[in-house]
């Protein structure tokens, strides 16, 4: 039906041009993070590089700032971690007896879980962290994780809400005719059906809590766990002159999301427009 | 259902409850011999809280000193607040005199986390006219760990290649700013995006607005109304007119300003705390054998010219400390003459006490110290941080022409 | 919350049906709790306080008295917050036109036929899943006053064009602007091919065979087939650059004298850094109100005039 012309071919070149312009800030990331500090100073980021080495990665991971770096890369995993799969399991048991009970709570609470996603956290944040602090939750993975549950919790119960109310009634009809109990006909039967929307909330609140950097700035200020982003904002700060150290940091830190969105490309895209969709 | 539900939430509040109390017990568990400390980490070397502190364990290794640098400044205020109120901060921290910083000694006073220092050695150890920058109600609440002499310093030798001296006169500053640019140099090397930075020039200008300002502080004047204060944002306007500053230094960081600047030699001076240049001339390989010396920005005349000379930094206790038996033997220590070296050989400052001699690099200082034309750095009297962002931040706006001078100590006033 | 997962499952409440007893039960009601009390007391509770805040002149230590409007009044003296709240405007407006049509635009173009579509879809979605901070110092190198813009311009000729960027009071904020758009891109791009999906191109060609041009097809049948994308993706586009926070702080740090600040980095200064918890409070409420009536007003300017259910 749709015949590739000779426009078509012109669009399809036009959109690689600005596909380069744009992404030529990550060309130059990769290409001064090689450089030695000989070829640094003095000559323009945009250069190729001469003599591409891997000092700057060796300098940052063994110097003092690399055990910091290698903590922030843990930290941040156990935190995502932590904050996904909480998100993942209250977040569709909640969906789950809010979208199937139709009664007049359940649609009051599901209307307050909406309006608290537009709702902006900032007037909260200072009750939050008094209230954090009173139950020994700052400074640690596990306070931090429970934290982003609760400011994600509204996004992943929108996003599993829309989805249940599109499944089919008759698999737990069948399930309870043949006298499986609640719990495991949500375990057994219910939850694997949603494993698509399962999917996006964990890309969706997986990438917004990686890469969050306002709230492990206020809830783990001067402790000794250390976010990425923390640890990036403390490091190139102080060595802002060595700008193929400051590269070398920013591509390990950016390295592990990167990796796992191109081998996954497919599943982050559509996660993402899926879970805008519903 | 409406019932069940109450009990429910009722029980999740005393579990998490119950849970906060356990985590708060955590922390008690201290042999009497333990005296927990906290300091700031150095921006460069080692860090002068932590020398004190390793000269304090040799001393006494009876006590097991628990140390923890927590951060650099901004960092570590936020930090010890935070502890205070939960209840978990040290037997002794770094605190800041006055009330005009987050740890300042009044604000922490009055909110009652400090320990009474009246039966230390910390009780009338700072001179008469400061003490009250280290007390609160008549209460010594902190003992000063140094004297802190000028705000700049500079590269006397890149001076002299370009065959300069030091300006005697604010209005030879500004020639040899120009002197700087026509050698593709600049006189300073700015930070002028950071906070501190717009601090220390205003403590640099501060000798016309000291004496302003203590009549604000007495409730005698306003801000407004100061020339002193005018003046001194008008000397920065003319100072960056005059080219005194690097490109850019609107946005400038620690890492242009030093880094680049100082160290790379494309400056003569910067500004950082006055003991900086002994970090400076013993420690920073480029500036191996360079004349590294503490300056100040000069008066309109030879004559007018004064230094400022404070004690910001201060060691403080906790006032819910179980150790107050080990606390007073390190505060004594600190205080003596062993404990005050501690620092200053680290800081580079100079003692509390005066000192007997000077250490090369305060050269350019000594004259001003020996005939007492000295004043305290004014934000240090202010009532609160909140004056003194405004001051700093204005530093920027008034050059850029994005504010007025009037505005600028308008806001002030108001912050107050 | 994880204490509450703890809690034992009460004696058997069951459920009671207000109306028709049901054939299945769906999980008990009691299993939604956790969840709701922690976004009762994240969301509601501590906002609730915060407000309350908002009337004292708490510091974050000692004791704290009521102060009434006082801070509220000091709002609108200040001039710091005044042009947060232009800045904030600037950037969520600017950034949300921006991205929009940029991203539509590349939707559009990458829709139909191009062999390589899957890659440019790819490759142009990478900013997205980067982290905000890392991405703003590669553009802070970028912009730096010997960095490559400044080189490259003064290696071509153009020397005079050369800024100091991040410390100029004009140019700061579009510097930011456009790291805020670089990431945000591709996003509404997404979102808009979501939407193009949906479009029957049966449709499109009806619509040419009837006559319509490219422009009349543009605006009669795809944009109201893509009407939901256009409102979610604005909805999120204008929500994202009223909090507009770490491009800020790691670039410029508001600088200078407050030309990049916004909403976001005034609410931390004086909230986390300068510990006026009262006045942080009372500024995050005037906030809070506006990103409420923006999100009301821009529902109803993408509402689906259609009439069709989403």
């Amino acid at each position: 039906m749709f015949r590739y012309t000779k426009w078509t071919f012109l669009r399809e070149i036009a959109v690689w041009i600005y596909a380069l312009i744009v992404l030529s800030p990550l060309y130059l990331l990769v290409n001064v993070a090689l450089k030695g500090d000989d070829e640094v100073f003095g000559v323009p980021g945009y250069v190729p590089v001469q003599r591409p080495t891997m000092d700057s990665f060796v300098t940052v991971i063994t110097g003092p700032q690399g055990p910091g770096l290698l903590g922030g890369l843990v930290t941040s995993a156990i935190i995502t971690t932590i904050a996904v799969s909480g998100l993942i399991f209250f977040g569709s048991i909640t969906s789950y007896v809010l979208a199937r009970r139709m009664n007049r709570l359940s649609k009051g609470a599901y209307f307050a879980v909406l309006t608290a996603i537009v709702v902006p956290a900032q007037l909260g944040l200072v009750p939050l962290y008094i209230g954090a602090k009173t139950l020994g939750l700052l400074g640690s993975s596990w306070g931090m994780g429970i934290i982003y549950m609760g400011m994600l919790l509204p996004l992943s119960i929108l996003l599993y809400t829309g989805f249940i109310r599109t499944l089919p009634i008759e698999y737990e009809e069948a399930a309870y005719i043949d006298g499986s109990s609640r719990f495991k006909t949500f375990t057994r039967i219910v939850f694997p059906l949603l494993s698509p929307v399962t999917g996006t909330v964990a890309i969706m609140t997986g990438i917004i809590v990686w890469n969050d950097f306002f709230t492990p700035l206020i809830f783990l200020a001067g402790s000794d766990t250390q976010t990425l982003g923390l640890v990036l904002y403390n490091f190139v700060g102080g060595i802002v002159t060595s700008w193929n150290q400051v590269f070398a940091i920013l591509i390990i830190a950016m390295l592990p999301m990167t990796v796992l969105y191109l081998i996954f490309q497919k599943k982050f895209i559509q996660g993402f427009a899926g879970g805008i969709k519903s | 259902m409406k019932k069940r539900s109450g009990k429910l939430v009722a029980a999740f509040a005393a579990t998490a409850l119950a849970a906060s109390s356990v985590v708060a017990l955590g922390g008690v568990a201290n042999a009497a011999t333990t005296i927990t400390i906290w300091g700031v980490n150095a921006q460069q070397g080692k860090s002068a809280w932590t020398n004190v502190v390793d000269e304090f364990k040799k001393k006494y290794p009876q006590y097991n000193v628990e140390y923890k640098e927590v951060g650099v400044t901004g960092t570590y205020q936020q930090t010890l607040l935070t502890a205070l109120q939960a209840n978990n901060a040290p037997d002794v921290f770094k605190v800041a005199g006055g009330a005009g910083e987050i740890d300042g000694v009044q604000k922490l006073a009055r909110a009652k986390y400090l320990l009474d220092l009246g039966n230390t050695a910390a009780k009338d150890f700072a001179a008469p006219l400061e003490r009250a920058n280290f007390s609160y109600g008549g209460k010594t609440y902190a003992l000063p760990v140094d004297k802190s002499v000028g705000v700049v310093v500079a590269n006397l030798s890149v001076m002299k290649d370009d065959g300069l001296t030091w300006p005697k006169t604010f209005a030879e500053l500004l020639t040899q700013c120009k002197t700087a640019v026509s050698k593709g140099k600049t006189f300073f090397g700015f930070a002028g995006g950071m906070t501190p930075n717009q601090n220390l020039i205003n403590a640099a200008l501060g000798q016309y607005t000291y004496a302003d300002t203590l009549k604000k502080a007495a409730g005698k004047m306003n801000f407004t109304n100061s020339t002193g204060w005018r003046k001194n944002y008008e000397r920065m306007i003319s100072m960056n007119q005059a080219g005194c500053f690097q490109k850019g230094f609107e946005a400038g960081g620690f890492g242009d300003a030093i880094d680049t600047r100082f160290f790379g030699k494309k400056s003569y001076a910067v500004f950082v705390p006055g003991g900086t240049s002994h970090v400076f001339r013993n420690f920073v390989p480029p500036l191996k054998g360079q004349d590294v010396v503490t300056a100040y920005i000069p008066g309109d005349t030879a004559a007018d010219t004064r230094i400022p000379v404070s004690s910001d930094y201060a060691w403080a206790a906790n006032a819910k400390t179980k150790n107050a038996a080990a606390v007073k033997v390190f505060i004594n220590f600190a205080a003596s003459t062993a404990g005050q070296k501690a620092y200053t050989d680290t800081s580079g400052s100079l003692p509390y006490k005066a000192a007997a001699t000077y250490p090369e690099n305060y050269k350019m200082m000594v004259p001003f110290l020996k005939s007492n034309k000295t004043y305290p750095i004014p934000y240090t009297l202010f009532n609160g941080p909140a004056v003194t962002s405004k001051m700093a931040a204005g530093t920027i706006g008034v050059m850029t022409g994005q504010t007025t001078i009037a505005k600028v100590l308008k806001s002030m006033d108001s912050a107050w | 919350m994880a204490i509450a997962v703890k809690e034992r499952p009460g004696r058997e409440p069951g459920p009671r049906p207000n109306k028709v007893k049901k054939l299945v039960h769906h999980g008990y009601w009691w299993w939604s709790l956790p969840a709701l009390a922690a976004i009762l007391s994240i969301h509601y509770v501590a906002t609730g306080v915060g407000f309350m805040y908002s009337f004292t002149d708490y510091e974050g230590i000692g004791e704290f008295n009521w102060i009434g409007l006082e801070n509220y009044t000091k709002i609108f003296e200040d001039e710091e917050v005044s042009g947060a709240i232009y800045n904030t405007f600037f950037l969520a407006i600017l950034s949300f036109v921006l991205s929009n049509v940029i991203g539509l635009m590349l939707a559009l173009a990458l829709n139909r036929g191009l062999k390589t579509r899957y890659l440019l879809r790819t490759l142009l979605f990478l900013p997205v899943i980067l982290s905000t901070i890392a991405v703003s110092y590669i553009f802070r190198f970028i912009f730096y006053i010997e960095g490559p813009i400044n080189t490259f311009l003064a290696s071509v000729g153009l020397g005079e064009f050369q800024k100091t960027w991040l410390a100029d009071t004009t140019w700061s904020i579009w510097v930011i602007l456009l790291v805020v758009v670089w990431q945000n891109i591709g996003f509404a791009m997404v979102i808009y091919l979501a939407g193009l999906a949906t479009v029957p191109q049966e449709l499109e060609e009806a619509a040419a065979i009837d006559g319509a041009g490219v422009w009349r097809r543009f605006t009669s049948v795809t944009i109201p087939m893509i009407q939901p994308a256009i409102a979610v993706s604005t909805t999120l586009a204008l929500i994202q650059g009223m909090k507009i926070f770490d491009q800020v702080i790691a670039m410029t740090g508001g600088g200078p004298f407050g030309a990049t600040d916004t909403l976001s980095t005034i609410i931390y200064n004086k909230t986390f850094v300068y510990m006026e918890y009262g006045y942080g409070s009372s500024i995050s409420l005037v906030f809070t109100v506006v990103i409420l009536l923006m999100a009301l007003l821009q529902t109803y300017l993408t509402r689906d005039r259609s009439g069709a259910k989403k």
